[in-house]
């Protein structure tokens, strides 16, 4: 890389770090429940080598019934064993890789394209794409998978050239990614193949030394499979989230028997997944930052349709490049399938990697645009005008995320927790028992079903202590450990509860008939609208 | 076997699917009320409300303009008031819309196997099949724009003046893409000026109809009367100025461009790849439930003839599906699949481009597969398949026993009706029975969504409406829904005598023992 090209990239680093590190410890403004159970069980694991239900370094953790893929939680503890315990201990790992991301791309575009500039292109889409911010932020494991991905390919297309060790990086970095999300379980040894498949004149290694590295392969996926065969969690996670889960598929299920049963869930697979590529859905809406219908963010800029398009028809137009775009369509239409095999109708956490690729076809096409407009008499004020449409629409992602979504989907935010958890450990002595009901929300009720760790979490309790003292009660939903119960409030009984901090929701509290006197703090959502009451008895 | 033979098999198995079944899909309400007008006009030349040979029509959703009514009219005039006179006019122009692709194809390329592969692609498409089916202006709609391509590209310019007029009085969504259409198909003299004195004077006349400003802000620019953009607009500027961003930051980033940016990616989601191959119509009212414009399997040839046309330097082609959609990117927020279908002809002959790249023997395959997911379709269309009991309250064939029954009684009784059995019961009455259009006739020279309440002797009831039990004069039987149903045992006068099952097998209509009147 010359020394122009590495300023430019390190300006597009710095912007893409600048964009996932400032203010990280405010935004997003809660500490949602993947993130609270990941930190509470890796600072467990650092501590005990336990997870706080008390099962040793676990390769699949039940966490708050989600059972969730292990690489996420150990890289946590390590970052706690280093930085010891913050809040944003958590978004440390998901931002890290969500930077290394940026680099991965510009080696992965230029081992595809053999082109420095293409690739500096793709890498500034990456660090301005909001899917690819939004999910570093947020302590998300996918984007770790992406980076591994990506590390692999590089490796892949070097191997082509350079000879059969790379092979091992290839194994290596491949077997890595398929730890930290389930989807890539399935979808990284597809895209390894799909990679081979096209370019299997150049792949022209001998079986003896193919052999080796794919040993090491199997040798470093053993466990994962293992966890898949053996551990009832990941199956129990994959049925859970399947499609037939769906509701409006259960709807046209009732309908149907025998052979026609199994003919609608395929025709309705296939349209969700072909839904996935909707403009609208890629570009306006898809992140559903907002509840004010087009007036969203999508997972891409809507300023890069054109070159996105421009991409596609660069990648076709150009016949040396043919096995390069069949590569990156394939890549593409791999990335989706996780969607369109689950119950959401858009899932777009689970295809970053898409999103990622996408980014980099409309890198190509942007390249493309500047080659073509770079000696024409428009060129300044076509870049004037390229820089205020992409600003603008940077920018107002930035107002969507960082204003517009903590108040728009505030209900759905895990926001009044941490007050509550705290209220409560400031409470606790001076109560005999203190009950929280975790269902909340303002339209309808959901169930908080992180509340012991964020109590645990916030009263800095000891998950050793917590092992011990966490059981499983009686009562509807009840989990309890010291003097804290997490279950539903039956007000007609609890009403006579003596010395008790009773903490719920209107959904679990008639309000208007508690004598105010009783209620001794109400706890908030983002929009300032009332979330828990805590009622003394 | 010769081109010809090919041909004609293709044309006859087009005729098949769309003939066979006959009486599939029931009617929506919609198209009942045109198969009733149909009727109304052969006889007496009067519309269902007794005006005499109109040029705007009524219907719930908008005015209708006249063709696709005398249309009707002719069929039910030839063959009588039954289902083969009112939908062989569109069996045949669906059937002839697949020869007229074939001759398009033969001035696309010069290969035969491109010809037919063209003409089969649009015999198997399913909504082209469902509206060929019934009375409906999409249908027409898409042969006469088919039908201008093909005289735009073979400059047949005599025959096109003709075309257009009659595409003038079909719909209102040609006032909105016949010049784009006539512009970008190469022409700029004389048709194109001709194409826009048509429209400009078919909205100064339409312009002169009352409601007519109302039925184009509704219908046909619904984007720009949507309140959901300009309260987003404010919402998300209101958040901004209470966490203390500037408001001018506001105004510059979250402003009313944001129309522009809805209706056309609202417009582009018109065309997305999962209503083209996978659910064409999420109501399953124009296609078959869980399939889109096309088999699943033709998304293959599809993407093949992309690449072909754009490696070709002949993506202008392609533009031709989005040229001919431009009126779906101002009808928001719902989708406009009677828009789309406009398309069809034109992603048949990408796909057929896509079949060219293939060897000849995949090519076979992918017919075979295509045509195998229309049959498995088309055979599990009995009373219990998923496709009748979804479409239950849009295409409620069930209704028939009600209305007979209903028509029966109103002999000898003054009947009552609840106005929530099916969206609008009274074009159900007209057709389905031997009712006497004029009995019904209004004096309402312009009616605009207007909804008949009374047919003869049948009273349809609306919620407004409170009953009593009837003197013993009064000879009056109700027909209930089950919103009447509660509010009847909530006065406690219900006695149930007959119940009317819908497609799903559940109460849809009741039929009450006694007498019961209105206040």
């Amino acid at each position: 890389m010359k020394i122009t090209k590495f300023w430019i990239f390190l300006a597009i680093l710095i912007l893409g770090i600048f964009l996932r590190v400032w203010e990280l410890n405010k935004y997003p403004v809660h500490f949602g429940h993947d993130e609270i159970t990941q930190l509470y069980d890796a600072i467990s694991i650092a501590q005990t080598g336990r997870d706080i239900y008390g099962n040793f370094l676990p390769t699949i953790f039940p966490s708050i019934g989600d059972f969730k893929p292990p690489f996420y939680t150990y890289a946590t503890a390590l970052v706690y064993l280093l930085a010891g315990n913050h809040e944003w201990t958590i978004r440390v790992v998901g931002v890290v890789f969500g930077i290394l991301i940026i680099p991965a791309v510009f080696w992965f575009t230029k081992s595809l394209t053999k082109n420095s500039r293409l690739a500096l292109w793709a890498s500034f889409f990456t660090a301005i794409s909001p899917a690819e911010i939004f999910f570093s932020r947020k302590s998300f494991e996918n984007g770790i998978g992406i980076f591994f991905t990506l590390i692999a390919f590089v490796c892949l297309f070097n191997s082509l050239g350079k000879g059969k060790r790379w092979l091992y990086l290839v194994a290596l970095f491949s077997a890595l990614g398929m730890y930290t999300y389930f989807s890539h379980v399935i979808i990284i040894p597809l895209m390894v193949a799909v990679f081979i498949l096209i370019f299997r004149k150049q792949f022209s290694f001998k079986p003896k030394e193919l052999l080796p590295p794919l040993l090491l392969w199997i040798f470093l996926i053993v466990p994962l499979v293992l966890i898949f065969l053996i551990n009832p969690g990941s199956r129990y996670r994959s049925q859970t989230v399947f499609i037939t889960q769906d509701i409006n598929l259960g709807k046209q299920l009732e309908f149907v028997n025998g052979p026609l049963y199994f003919k609608v869930i395929g025709d309705f697979i296939f349209n969700r997944y072909l839904n996935q590529f909707d403009p609208t859905y890629l570009f306006v809406n898809g992140l559903n930052l907002t509840n004010q219908g087009p007036l969203n963010i999508g997972p891409l800029l809507f300023v890069q349709l054109p070159f996105l398009s421009l991409g596609v028809l660069f990648f076709i137009q150009r016949p040396f490049l043919r096995k390069e775009g069949k590569l990156i369509a394939s890549l593409i239409a791999l990335g989706t399938l996780p969607s369109g095999l689950t119950f959401e109708p858009y899932s777009p956490h689970r295809i970053v990697i898409a999103f990622t690729f996408l980014n980099i076809v409309t890198g190509v096409g942007s390249y493309w645009f500047w080659q073509k407009l770079k000696d024409s008499r428009s060129f300044k004020l076509a870049s004037i005008i390229f820089l205020v449409l992409l600003t603008c629409n940077v920018i107002y992602f930035l107002h969507v995320y960082f204003v517009n979504y903590p108040f728009e989907k505030s209900q759905y935010l895990q926001y009044p927790f941490k007050q509550v958890s705290e209220f409560a450990w400031s409470k606790s002595n001076d109560f005999d028992q203190i009950v929280l009901d975790p269902l909340f929300g303002e339209d309808a009720p959901r169930i908080g079903v992180g509340a012991h760790y964020y109590l645990a979490y916030f009263g800095n309790y000891p998950p050793s202590k917590f092992q011990k003292e966490y059981k499983i009660g009686d009562k509807d939903r009840e989990l309890s450990f010291e003097k804290f119960s997490i279950r539903k409030i039956e007000w007609g009984k609890d009403y006579n509860l003596k010395n008790t901090l009773l903490i719920g929701s209107p959904w679990s509290l008639p309000i208007q008939d508690i004598e105010k006197d009783k209620i001794i703090r109400v706890f908030y959502f983002y929009n300032k609208r009332p979330a828990f009451y805590g009622v003394k008895l | 076997m010769g081109t010809n033979k090919n041909l004609l098999l293709i044309v006859l198995l087009a005729f098949a699917l769309r003939i066979i079944p006959l009486g599939f899909p029931p009617f929506t309400q919609e198209e009942a009320r045109v198969a009733f007008r149909g009727y109304s006009l052969a006889i007496s030349g009067k519309d269902e409300l007794g005006r005499l040979l109109p040029l705007l029509f009524n219907s719930l959703e908008d005015y209708r303009l006249p063709l696709v009514s005398y249309l009707t009219g002719l069929g039910v005039f030839l063959f009588g008031k039954s289902d083969l006179g009112v939908r062989l006019p569109f069996i045949l122009m669906g059937t002839a819309l697949v020869l007229l692709i074939y001759y398009i194809a033969k001035s696309l390329s010069a290969k035969p196997f491109f010809w037919l592969a063209s003409g089969l692609v649009v015999a198997l498409s399913p909504p082209l099949i469902f509206l060929s089916k019934t009375p409906n202006e999409s249908i027409v709609l898409t042969f006469i724009f088919a039908l201008l391509f093909y005289l735009l590209i073979n400059n047949k310019r005599l025959f096109t003046i003709p075309v257009m007029i009659l595409a003038i009085f079909l719909s209102k969504f040609t006032w909105f893409l016949l010049v784009p259409f006539i512009f970008f198909t190469g022409q700029k003299g004389k048709l194109l000026t001709a194409s826009l004195v048509f429209v400009l004077l078919a909205l100064a006349f339409f312009l002169q109809v009352p409601q007519s400003k109302r039925s184009l802000s509704e219908n046909n620019f619904s984007l720009f009367s949507d309140v959901t953009i300009i309260n987003g607009i404010n919402k998300l500027r209101g958040q901004g100025i209470e966490s203390n961003w500037s408001p001018l930051l506001g105004e510059i980033l979250i402003n009313k461009s944001y129309f522009f940016v809805t209706g056309f990616f609202h417009f582009l989601s018109n065309l997305a790849p999962s209503i083209l191959f996978g659910q064409f119509d999420k109501n399953g009212n124009l296609g078959f439930v869980g399939m889109g414009a096309f088999p699943k399997i033709a998304i293959l040839p599809a993407l093949l003839g992309m690449l072909f046309l754009i490696r070709e330097k002949r993506s202008k082609f392609l533009l031709y599906s989005l040229i001919i959609t431009l009126p779906s990117a101002l009808i928001y927020p719902q989708f406009s699949p009677q828009i789309v279908i406009l398309a069809i002809p034109f992603i048949a002959f990408v796909i057929a481009f896509g079949f060219l790249q293939m060897k000849k023997s995949l090519s076979t395959l992918i017919f075979i597969l295509m045509a195998l997911e229309l049959i498995v379709n088309l055979s599990f269309l009995s009373p219990l398949s998923p496709q009748i009991k979804s479409t239950t309250y849009i295409r409620p064939g069930w209704i028939k026993t009600v209305v007979e029954d209903v028509f029966k009684l109103s002999n000898t009784n003054r009947v009552l009706i609840s106005d929530d059995i099916v969206e609008d019961i009274t074009p159900f009455i007209g057709w389905y029975t031997p009712f006497n259009p004029s009995e019904a006739f209004l004096d309402i020279p312009y009616p605009y969504k207007f909804r008949q309440t009374k047919l003869g002797k049948i009273t349809v009831v609306g919620v407004s409406d409170s009953f009593k039990t009837c003197g013993t004069e009064e000879n009056t039987q109700l027909f209930s829904s089950k919103r009447d149903l509660q509010r009847l045992k909530s006065a406690d006068i219900v006695d149930i005598e007959k119940t009317y099952l819908d497609s799903k097998g559940e109460d849809a209509t009741y039929l009450i023992k006694g007498r019961v009147c209105i206040k």
